[in-house]
């Protein structure tokens, strides 16, 4: 399908569900255009003109809001893109971003306010990453575990490896809560924008994009992977080493899961408490899909989802319109996205209809 | 092509924003409560909600309730949004885990009060004079429990148990460790030699694992269970009805939670110790409104301000010995009179 | 002038046909033939001609952009198979698409199956109703056997009692000796003979010249999308024919080596056995050699061990006894990339499954054997610009007819699929080339073309292993026949000295045993 004609069949489906999701609300809202209006201006900051007659810009907050959580969801994005370019289902993110964010941290505390400890933590989080994403790899291609199975139990495992950590060796006593202690300042992003979370990760996660598409279309080890995802018989045949390649795809995703930890470690909240949440990897499969594993989509994929769950939030914060009702419209803007025959049967009804009055009204 | 087009959309967009809704309702002024998780744990978040709608009624204050969610990531940026939405000229939040997120917050936002409640943020190293934040003694109600507690489990009145009693918390941090530091003294002055068990759950929000727990102190032979531990305490509090023992719930009066939908389990709830965090946040609202509110410092709340207490739970109460309920009163008392001084997990020995 | 009498009515007929698809492609084009009722027709032409997009839209699977499709007289627009199937029309496809476990009669009802009450299936009248219907139209199969034990002629027999199950007048057959013996194609001519006589229609889809000449009454000719002849079969010579089919005269049959004096063998297998993982015995004892410049063939019915054997020699299996050695270095046992890097290239049996990514791009399939080495790829960079380059050269060089290098394989003909992967295996000039199937559902003028590249890299100096079906080419390309029967060498022949006859004798275990050895039975 072209660019042009996807464009226009994703702006479909986001139409049909937002139309779907006003609907809902009409329901549950007395006041649904100002949720509605919430839901799809949330995310932008507003300018004002202030008494003085100089402009101001209020909420900037959520703007940053937006593009942090692009920035996490285009990372963890690529942790799934990747693997399924080998045709492998890994939903290991989780587990890769723990654990990234976990040797981030460490690192960060080993080292203290050196100039070396942001460097390093950055290459520690995607090390980590890509060796947790490295075993399950291994696990699928020399004992054909299955992925799926493999990657949802090795996530168990980096949590509570985490929480372990955290706990018992990185813990603050003086802290309220189990904490690590706050990582070095010297180790941690400052603010591009102030009063906002959004850092230089924010140029990191396109260019891991830029990256990874360089990796996959221009290096053998890119072309191994999609080769192998293609129709691995036949790469088998024709001697790709196919097994080496689909162990590396998923070290591969785990380094870009790493690197979401970084961010969450050492750009947002620059400590780890020991009750992170899973889930932030489960998320990157939305993303994937969103960007029907198109690796170079992946960022406007995560900008849009992102878009919409700051939306949501603001949403929930402004108006009367219940947190499940807003999960409802998410849900609803991803099932048509993702529905690939939904669009063109409507486009084709559309064109039916037009040809039919046009052949009337001659 | 793509991205002027993009552009243009955000621009057009960014015009629409709603930016009627600062000054909207004018007359009353507006108090957003900031919840770093969710309500519904019948325990503490539940407990502020509470106050906030007291807050509405008594003191005709508008109010939101904003849920943060659990994932961690977001809290900052929720907290900066309602700072900076200008809609809200007060914040209430609370736990130890946001202190420091209002510490940073705060002083970019001095026309915003901040009511910190069980937190607090470091008065010498900040900016803080809009913060006012109020910790509570929990291990004077930790301490009466465990005088409940042992006394109920020496008298030897439950079948099947042993001379045990049990806490189950959701997370090792300090103010469970006060609660727990002060249910184990109480438990060995009550009744010298006493075993106390204690086990956490490591989480807040998984009554699965609290109920697990439970069942297992209960099968050793505690006969009373203290939970300590918000949303998963619901979980000990199912176990003590399904092997009929008894159990001390937390920050709400979890009886009268109960009583309505589970009579059974309610009858199985000794007391709670109440963290009256409704009251407290009441107490603060009204002090803001007639400002008194002593911005700029912390207050440290017990049970002689009545920010700490026992519920009544008349069901279970006939369960519990006089000889026991005089006892816990005596303890009480002589905590209020100062002459009983309750063992603290805070550094410096003071919440 | 004759009398004016009743034109014969018409089964087919197709007025100004056109299919263009969504992506722009036109795929016929003002196609316009009629069949006769009770006629046996050919349709014919090269891959990509559009035969099958004819077939597709009489089976309601496509429907035509523009024109009239009429089927017995009325004109009709199928939106999908079920209303083909209600006016008569029934199609056999290429893939034979029968489940496996369940028996023939099962087969047969599948979709139209006699129920009990309460909805069960009615075993006995199904296997009564099969067995009615084998005896009236003289399709020889057991009712009860499980498609599973059938050999591929019968279940195509199981595919067309279940076209006429569902009460077909009109049938359509996509290349149905593509995956038979010659025997088997004998007796599937007979049995369209019988059927067209019962008064059946029966539109068919071949390559081959000879069958036209044996079965058809009419021939149609597509080219690029349009007819470029129809005749009634009465008025042609074989050469008019061939013209018609080819647009041209086809080129000469590459030319036999004619060098008598055999050099030493370049390939020596000795002693090659293989047992599957459910304890079968699938290849046993099997040893040969082949000379650098020779061409050796495999004649079998399929299943007889050829798969096993090819998939020894490029490294897709590891033997169980035995070796071969290229230049006297054993090549088996070892994985493909190392067996490929000894100089062995192989071109696999079913170039969909394990030849060829068609969702990938020409280019990315051509890369598959080369992409690690200079000049394609350096340091672990793939040049791109130079693999262009290289696989527009090598569409060029093939006459292979597609948009260009970034085209995805899948949506090229058979031949020019098949082309480009013999021209990947070849590119390196491999000392042994293992050719499973070359030519398989490839149409006259590619495979002719392959042949002549297959010539010539034996004269190059390759050693040519090559297994098919088709005796045809093993006759024409070899310079030794060997037969394998269940998964030994009973028979080994020099090429000139064979017949497909004989061949088809000892592929069947009925010739007397001529195996005179591994190196060489007759000279």
């Amino acid at each position: 399908m072209t660019p042009s004609r996807e464009g226009a069949r994703i702006a479909l489906a986001v139409g049909a569900a937002l139309a779907l999701g006003f609907a809902v609300m009409a329901c549950v809202s007395d006041h649904p255009w100002a949720a509605f209006r919430a839901l799809l201006t949330g995310p932008l900051p507003s300018i004002e003109r202030a008494a003085d007659g100089r402009m101001v810009v209020h909420r900037l907050v959520r703007f940053g809001a937006w593009l942090q959580d692009a920035t996490t969801l285009t990372l963890v994005g690529l942790a799934i893109a990747i693997p399924f370019r080998a045709r492998q289902f890994s939903l290991g993110a989780d587990g890769q971003l723990f654990m990234g964010a976990l040797a981030a941290a460490a690192v960060s505390l080993g080292l203290g306010d050196t100039p070396t400890a942001l460097p390093l933590a950055f290459l520690a989080a995607a090390a980590a990453g890509a060796g947790w994403g490295l075993v399950a790899g291994l696990l699928k291609t020399r004992f054909e575990a299955n992925e799926i199975v493999t990657t949802l139990m090795l996530n168990v495992v980096a949590v509570q490896v985490y929480r372990l950590v955290v706990g018992r060796v990185l813990n603050d006593p003086t802290a309220g809560f189990i904490t690590t202690p706050p990582l070095p300042e010297a180790a941690t992003l400052a603010p591009l924008i102030a009063r906002t979370t959004v850092t230089a990760m924010v140029l990191v996660a396109p260019a891991a994009v830029a990256a990874a598409l360089f990796l996959l279309r221009r290096t053998t080890l890119g072309y191994e992977i999609d080769l192998a995802g293609a129709n691995p018989w036949f790469a088998v045949r024709a001697g790709v080493p196919v097994a080496r390649a689909t162990a590396l795809a998923f070290a591969l995703s785990g380094a870009f899961a790493g690197l979401a930890g970084f961010h969450v470690s050492n750009a947002l909240l620059k400590r780890l408490p020991v009750d992170l949440t899973p889930g932030i990897g489960l998320e990157g499969i939305v993303v994937a899909l969103l960007a029907r594993g198109r690796v170079g989509a992946l960022p406007l994929a995560a900008l849009g989802y992102a878009y919409l769950r700051v939306g949501a939030q603001a949403m929930e914060r402004a108006t009367d319109v219940p947190r499940e009702v807003v999960l409802v419209i998410q849900a609803l803007i991803i099932l048509f996205v993702v529905s690939d025959r939904l669009a063109p049967l409507a486009l084709g009804l559309m064109r039916r209809v037009r040809t039919n009055l046009g052949g009337r009204a001659a | 092509m793509r991205a002027p087009a993009l552009a243009l959309m955000l621009m057009v967009m960014a015009g629409l924003a709603p930016a009627g809704a600062r000054a909207a309702e004018g007359g009353s002024p507006r108090v957003a409560f900031f919840v770093n998780g969710a309500l519904g744990d019948k325990s503490f978040f539940d407990s502020a909600a509470r106050g906030l709608r007291q807050a509405e009624a008594d003191l005709h204050l508008a109010t939101r309730t904003i849920e943060g969610g659990y994932d961690p990531t977001r809290w900052e940026s929720g907290l900066v949004d309602l700072a900076d939405s200008g809609d809200f000229p007060i914040i209430v939040t609370g736990t130890y885990t946001m202190g420091p997120l209002v510490q940073k917050v705060a002083p970019d936002y001095p026309d915003v009060t901040f009511i910190l409640f069980d937190g607090v943020v470091d008065y010498a190293h900040c900016a803080c004079g809009n913060v006012y934040s109020m910790r509570f003694r929990q291990n004077e109600g930790g301490y009466l429990a465990g005088v409940l507690a042992a006394g109920l489990a020496r008298a030897g009145t439950i079948p099947g148990a042993g001379e045990m009693v049990g806490l189950v918390g959701a997370m090792p941090i300090p103010v469970i460790n006060d609660f727990a530091a002060g249910y184990g003294a109480g438990a060995q002055d009550a009744a010298p030699g006493i075993t106390v068990l204690r086990q956490f759950a490591n989480s807040f929000s998984d009554p699965a694992t609290g109920k697990e727990i439970a069942e297992a102190q209960y099968g050793q032979g505690a006969g009373v269970i203290f939970q300590v531990a918000g949303a998963t305490g619901q979980g000990v509090i199912e176990a003590a009805e399904e092997t009929g023992r008894y159990v001390i719930g937390v920050d709400s009066d979890q009886a009268a939670l109960y009583r309505a939908s589970s009579p059974r389990r309610a009858a199985r709830i000794l007391t709670s110790v109440m963290k009256n965090v409704d009251a407290a946040i009441l107490r603060a609202l009204r002090l803001w409104q007639q400002g008194r509110l002593p911005l700029g410092r912390t207050e440290s709340l017990g049970l002689k301000e009545g920010a700490i207490g026992l519920a009544d739970n008349p069901e279970a109460a006939l369960t519990v010995p006089p000889t026991v309920r005089a006892a816990v009163a005596a303890a009480r008392q002589r905590i209020i009179d100062g002459t009983l001084t309750v063992p603290t997990a805070f550094a410096g020995g003071q919440p | 002038m004759t009398p004016a009498i009743a034109p014969p009515l018409l089964a087919i007929a197709l007025e100004d046909v056109e299919k263009r698809y969504p992506n722009g492609t036109l795929a016929n084009s003002g196609v316009s033939f009629t069949v006769a009722a009770g006629e046996i027709h050919a349709l014919v032409g090269e891959n990509g001609a559009g035969k099958s997009t004819v077939m597709k839209m009489l089976y309601g699977l496509e429907r035509p952009t523009a024109g009239i499709l009429r089927i017995h007289g009325r004109p009709v627009d199928f939106r999908h198979p079920g209303d083909a199937i209600a006016a008569g029309v029934g199609l056999v496809a290429q893939h034979l698409n029968l489940v496996p476990s369940l028996t023939v009669a099962e087969n047969v009802v599948l979709g139209h199956e006699p129920r009990r009450a309460g909805g069960r299936l009615d075993r006995a009248a199904a296997a009564a109703r099969v067995r009615a219907l084998v005896e009236q139209s003289g399709l020889a199969v057991d009712p009860a056997a499980t498609v599973a034990s059938l050999p591929v002629g019968v279940r195509q027999r199981v595919e067309i009692l279940k076209v006429l199950h569902r009460g077909a007048r009109t049938l359509l057959l996509d290349e149905p000796t593509a995956v038979l013996t010659p025997p088997e194609t004998a007796t599937l001519f007979a049995t369209l003979r019988q059927l067209a006589a019962a008064g059946r229609t029966i539109l068919v889809i071949t390559h081959k010249l000879d069958e036209v000449k044996a079965l058809a009454g009419g021939v149609t000719v597509l080219c690029q999308g349009r007819v470029t002849g129809s005749a009634r079969m009465a008025e042609l010579d074989e050469g008019a024919l061939s013209h018609l089919m080819v647009g041209g005269d086809l080129p000469p049959p590459p030319p036999r080596r004619t060098a008598r004096t055999r050099p030493a063998p370049r390939v020596v297998a000795r002693g090659l056995g293989y047992v599957d993982d459910d304890g079968a015995i699938r290849l046993r004892d099997v040893g040969f050699d082949v000379a650098p410049g020779e061409i050796l063939g495999i004649a079998g019915v399929e299943g007889n061990g050829q798969d096993v054997l090819a998939r020894l020699l490029s490294g897709a299996a590891i033997p169980g006894a035995g070796d071969a050695r290229l230049d006297g270095r054993v090549f088996t046992g070892l994985s493909p990339r190392a067996v490929r890097a000894q100089g062995v290239a192989v071109v696999t049996e079913d170039r969909l499954h394990d030849g060829a990514a068609p969702t990938l791009s020409i280019l990315d399939n051509l890369l598959a054997t080369r992409y690690a080495h200079p000049p394609l790829s350096q340091r672990g960079l793939i040049d791109r610009g130079t693999a262009r380059r290289w696989a527009q050269a090598v569409i060029d060089g093939f006459g292979v007819r597609a948009a260009g290098p970034h085209q995805p394989m899948g949506a090229l003909s058979g031949g020019n699929m098949q082309k480009l992967i013999l021209a990947r295996e070849i590119a390196d000039a491999p000392a042994f080339l293992v050719a499973s199937q070359p030519t398989r559902g490839v149409d006259i003028a590619a495979a002719s073309a392959l042949h002549s590249r297959l010539a010539a890299l034996r004269d190059q100096g390759a050693a040519i292993l090559l297994i098919s079906a088709d005796l045809d080419e093993l006759l024409a390309l070899s310079d030794r026949i060997a037969v394998l029967y269940r998964g030994r060498i009973v028979a080994r022949f020099a090429a000139g000295a064979v017949d497909a006859q004989t061949l088809g004798l000892h592929m069947t275990g009925l010739g007397p045993s001529v195996d005179g050895g591994d190196h060489d039975a007759v000279a």
